[in-house]
């Protein structure tokens, strides 16, 4: 049924093709990404693994539009981005992906509400967010909070909140990076089933950068970085794709 | 030892970060650069003005000139063969300087010369024993011949009046007509061309005593020593005033003339104001960076803390590093300083009239300013390094309310009650300049304590505006809130700055509003005439037989030296007017005194009578009241006058006094220098200024309206101060300056917020537009403070500027300076917060997923 889908969409919702980046730091070149190509298709969470420093953020900033990559393209809806500047990247970005950071990164003068909308607001959709605010509020169990400052609340509620804004937009993709690294067991664990939740019940898309098997476990693709290369695609719903992120993840940590 | 780590540690901290640590030094060599200028600009100045006396001195030592008025004419020849037969003289050559107009037929001359205010065009007249090498170098041209009419004209008059090498110009002169064929054209600035700020014409003087019948004649010696030392100088001046006539007088060749003394004074005292803001700018400045330094190290230093720091070494390497940059601060400020110093000498020279050739910096003013650089680092480092210090180790939880909120309010409502008792008090003179001294400071500390309790009702208003209630307008009030100390600091810059302008700007308000009414109460002729050719000796008689003509009455300005007991004898403007006629219930002009009140028509008789009245401003600066007796060098040696009384008169900035017509004679006479001319009633201007013409047609007459003649005196006055209202403008640079740094560090601060955001979705354009936005409201609230400030301070500068120039000022509100201030400080405001907010589009939105996460 799956594959019906996939055969079904024109594009991937996300497109990395040869995908490189090398940084040029003070001390010479760093290759953090080499020849990367894969794809997420609308409606499906993917994660990323890999041990520190193996390029999992370059290849989410790359994604994000957040930087460009030195050779290779990131197509988005379809759509190639290597050609836009950076006012067409910005508004690119505000409409079309949402970002969830492990640290939060919620405005910390902003109300619950205004974080949330923020990025409605820099879309000039402030007025018309109204009623996604209330439906994503409802969603992510943030009823109570709207009128708090983020400093006010518990790492689990900031998260949620982050999300809430991340999908304020209705964004094609969303990206994480490492979403539950700064929380507990029991709220981590929350926020990855609010994510798998949207994508089974409202089809939303999900790429997320992950050091938890567990929270791997709980997606449809995982993508094995090491070294900058893109070493290995599990899926996790089949017992192979389960036996290989188990393995991966324990000659990880030996 | 552990000393001697932190200090390494420090040096490679400061190292590490380039751009920071300019950034730093930058502030606090803005300070140094103040202490230096203000330090050395009175040594420029004076320097300056010596070094154009030593040029027009053209190579000189000693210059014997007319005792009663440089200007007089007189006979050279005794005084020449007695002063040659000194065994102490060189050499002596003769000089005559000629007042001279070139009559330009394709123009017509409405330009009146104002005595007292303008020195007009000379004539320099040299013989031919002079020192070649200091008359001067030609641009063009060659030099005037002997026997021949010939004149070199100064490069810069040439070029403005559009006269060129071959031309044949007729000059108007006191004694006569001159035609003479233009032959060179000299460089600006030296020998001959530095005399009357290079309004000047070199001949042969030859060509003078031919031509205008002045055989014999000179209006100065100049005497070359043998021994030029200064011992041998002051010796020789001794001997010379025992042994010359007495109608002639010998001077250091360097000595000033005099003259402008007061404004010049005027002007050190707002520079030195302006100085010591511009410290106060430097140390806040610095303060800023070191701030935001701390602050941004915060996690550093906290880790220092935890591994092997404890609270005072984290203080010590602030400290160090402070004292690092602080030294580079002083090293960049010592070179702003002498920038700043030249740059301000010239602005002076500009006003002043003199050309800026050397730049003087004694050694203990460069020691001074750097002992205040580094003062001025270490005092703004300090409570960063303290709270820096006061930072918990990692994983311990900061104990809440470290610095309590409470004590701010107070200290908030003492400094503004402070600073309006000091604002409103009624004093005048030195205390009145104390006392605006403090309410600046203290408006400043109010505003920097107090920061968000200025921007709270802003902020307030931004917050709950129901309609378009924007997210950005939120995030607006967030920044404004979190970066309230810095800002401020900022807005104590602007407001500082503002206040500054508009006190001073208050003060020469009070004065131009004083000098017009000086001018329209005394000046009330139909008519004033001037002729650059000199008025025919019955010029009024022959006037007064034209029908419509009522009146005509000579004035003369003249300078003289003056002498009291109590002060420094000085060269003043004395003003001969006929008191039988110069009243103003005779139409042509008459006196006012400084209260209003008292009876001009004694005053006249007394003056009549062989007294004198000084200018209110002379009787404060040299100590004369009604009744004190002045001693005037006249023809016959140094006479004593009566004072009979204080009038309001502004001839020469001030430093005048009116004489009865009939002394003329013994302050070595010549020909009045205007006219003042009544008309019948119901006769023109117009009409009469023809009929005048046609009845001296060999005359050149210049006539012009009342109005506009006291229109012009008000120009020259205003133009005086050009220099002073410039400098405001650096102020007013320099406050934007402060707005504009403060926001840098502001962004600097908040960098991984603004990359937050720019991720989210922000544009650079809506970025820029938002970081802007921040400094225009710093800016808007700073003037809104600085300029209710300003106006209550204007009435205290202009009473304590009487201390320093001897004008009695009455209070006057600077509304043009008001309206203009607020419309110039908007494209400031503008550029100092579009300026640094531009760095937000350098910043990269990836970096959102580098630093460590926001607070929230
Ligand atoms: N801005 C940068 N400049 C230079 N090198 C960088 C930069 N960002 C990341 N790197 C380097 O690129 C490599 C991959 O980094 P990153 O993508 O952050 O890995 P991960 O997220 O998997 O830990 C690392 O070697 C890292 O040091
Ligand atoms: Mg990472």
């Amino acid at each position: 049924m799956r594959a019906e889908r996939m055969k079904s969409m024109p594009h991937a919702t996300l497109e990395a093709k040869g995908l490189s980046k090398t940084y040029d730091a003070g001390a010479g070149p760093v290759t953090a990404l080499t020849d990367i190509n894969l794809s997420v298709h609308s409606g499906r969470f993917a994660s990323v693994m890999g041990p520190s420093g193996s390029g999992k953020s370059t290849l989410l900033k790359l994604f994000g539009l957040l930087d460009t990559p030195t050779a290779g393209e990131v197509r988005l809806e379809g759509r190639a981005t290597s050609g836009l500047n950076d006012a067409e990247r910005t508004r690119l970005r505000a409409a079309r992906i949402g970002f969830v950071f492990q640290s939060f990164e919620l405005i910390p003068t902003l109300t619950v509400a205004e974080n949330i909308t923020l990025p409605a607001s820099l879309e000039g959709r402030l007025k018309q967010s109204g009623e996604r605010l209330a439906w994503l509020a409802g969603q992510l169990g943030l009823e109570g909070l709207l009128n708090r400052r983020p400093g006010t609340l518990s790492g689990g509620q900031r998260q949620r909140v982050a999300l809430a804004r991340a999908l304020i937009n209705e964004p094609a993709l969303v990206l994480a990076d490492e979403p539950t690294g700064n929380l507990d067991r029991a709220a981590g664990l929350n926020v990855l089933q609010l994510l798998r939740d949207g994508v089974d019940a409202w089809g939303w898309t999900v790429m997320m950068v992950t050091h938890d098997p567990n929270g791997a476990m709980m997606t449809d693709d995982v993508f094995f970085l090491q070294d900058g290369r893109l070493v290995d695609r599990v899926d996790p719903h089949t017992d192979d794709g389960r036996r290989d992120l188990a393995r991966f993840v324990t000659g990880e940590d030996g | 030892m552990r000393g001697v780590a932190i200090a390494r540690l420090a040096w490679l901290n400061v190292r590490r970060r380039p751009s920071r640590t300019l950034a730093a030094a930058t502030s606090v060599a803005v300070g140094v650069a103040a202490v230096l200028a203000t330090l050395s600009l009175g040594d420029n100045v004076q320097a300056n003005l010596t070094a154009e006396l030593q040029r027009s001195a053209l190579g000189s030592d000693v210059r014997v000139v007319a005792a009663a008025g440089e200007r007089t004419v007189f006979q050279s020849d005794a005084a020449v063969a007695l002063l040659a037969s000194e065994p102490v003289v060189r050499q002596v050559t003769t000089r005559l300087e000629v007042l001279a107009e070139p009559q330009d037929p394709a123009v017509e001359n409405t330009a009146v010369r104002l005595p007292g205010f303008d020195s007009g065009f000379t004539l320099v007249g040299l013989a031919r024993n002079r020192h070649e090498g200091s008359v001067g170098a030609l641009a063009e041209g060659r030099w005037p011949a002997v026997g021949a009419n010939e004149v070199a004209l100064t490069r810069s008059f040439a070029s403005a009046r559009g006269f060129a090498v071959g031309e044949a110009l007729s000059f108007g002169t006191p004694y006569g007509p001159l035609g003479l064929t233009v032959v060179g054209v000299l460089e600006d600035g030296q020998g001959v061309s530095a005399l009357n700020q290079g309004r000047v014409g070199m001949v042969e003087r030859e060509t003078l005593t031919e031509g205008l019948g002045l055989a014999g004649r000179a209006t100065q010696l100049d005497v070359t020593l043998v021994d030029p030392t200064e011992s041998a100088v002051e010796a020789a001046l001794t001997r010379f005033d025992g042994r010359l006539p007495a109608n002639l007088m010998a001077l250091r060749a360097t000595a000033p003339a005099g003259g402008s003394g007061g404004l010049l004074q005027t002007l050190e005292a707002g520079l030195q104001v302006l100085a010591v803001m511009l410290v106060v700018l430097g140390s806040f400045m610095a303060y800023n960076t070191f701030a935001a330094s701390a602050l941004d190290r915060r996690h550093e230093l906290r880790l220092l803390r935890t591994v092997c720091f404890a609270a005072r070494d984290v203080r010590a390497l602030a400290l160090w590093e402070a004292a690092i940059t602080a030294g580079a601060g002083v090293a960049l400020g010592v070179i702003l300083g002498l920038l700043l110093t030249w740059l301000l000498a010239s602005l002076n020279a500009l006003v002043l009239g003199f050309t800026v050739s050397t730049l003087s910096v004694s050694p203990a003013a460069v020691v001074m300013a750097a002992l205040a650089g580094v003062l001025a680092g270490l005092v703004a480092a300090w409570k960063p390094a303290r709270d820096a210090a006061f930072d918990a180790p990692l994983g311990v939880t900061p104990s809440p309310g470290a610095r309590p909120a409470a004590h701010r309010g107070v200290r908030v409502l003492v400094g503004a009650g402070v600073g309006l008792t000091a604002a409103v008090l009624p004093v005048s003179g030195w205390p009145a300049l104390l006392a605006a001294g403090v309410a600046l400071v203290a408006l400043a500390v109010t505003l920097v304590i107090g920061g968000q309790h200025a921007v709270g009702p802003l902020t307030a208003l931004l917050r709950h505006r129901p309609a378009n209630r924007t997210t950005e307008r939120q995030l607006l009030a967030g920044f404004v809130e979190r970066n309230a100390e810095r800002n401020g600091v900022a807005m104590a810059t602007v407001a500082v700055g503002v206040g500054l302008v508009l006190g001073v700007a208050g003060m020469i308000t009070s004065i131009n509003a004083e000098v017009r009414h000086w001018v329209d109460a005394t000046i009330a002729g139909d008519l004033f005439v001037t002729s650059p050719s000199g008025f025919p000796a019955e010029f009024g008689a022959q006037s007064e037989a034209i029908p419509g003509v009522a009146e005509a009455s000579p004035v003369a300005v003249r300078v003289v030296r003056a002498d009291a007991e109590a002060t420094r004898p000085r060269s003043v403007s004395a003003v001969f007017v006929e008191p039988e006629r110069y009243q103003l219930a005779q139409n042509l002009g008459g006196f006012v005194t400084p209260d209003g009140r008292g009876d001009t028509a004694a005053l006249a008789r007394d003056l009549a009578a062989g007294d004198v009245l000084v200018s209110e401003v002379l009787g404060r600066r040299m100590d004369l009241q009604t009744g004190s007796t002045l001693m005037l060098r006249t023809l016959s040696g140094v006479e004593p006058f009566r004072v009979a009384g204080t009038v309001v008169d502004f001839t020469a900035g001030g430093d005048s006094l009116v004489v009865g017509y009939s002394a003329l004679e013994r302050f070595g006479g010549g020909r009045p220098n205007v006219f003042v001319i009544g008309l019948d009633a119901g006769v023109s201007a117009g009409d009469a200024r023809t009929w005048l013409r046609d009845a001296f047609p060999d005359t050149q007459l210049v006539a012009t309206s009342s109005e506009q003649y006291r229109a012009s005196i008000v120009a020259a006055v205003n133009s005086s101060f050009a220099a002073t209202q410039s400098l405001l403008v650096l102020a007013m640079l320099l406050a934007g300056l402060g707005v504009a740094n403060a926001l840098a560090m502001n962004l600097n601060v908040r960098a991984h917020e603004w990359a937050v955001l720019r991720a989210l979705g922000m544009t650079r354009v809506r970025a820029v537009r938002l970081a802007a936005a921040e400094g225009m409201l710093i800016t808007l609230v700073g003037i809104v403070f600085g300029s209710a400030f300003g106006l209550l301070l204007s009435r205290l500068v202009a009473q304590g500027a009487s201390a320093i120039t001897g004008f009695a000022l009455t209070p006057a509100v600077p509304l043009g300076t008001l309206v203009w201030l607020w419309f110039g400080a908007i494209p400031l405001g503008v550029l100092a917060s579009v300026w640094p907010a531009v760095r937000v589009t350098r910043l990269a939105p990836a970096q959102a997923f580098d630093a460590e996460g926001l607070k929230g």
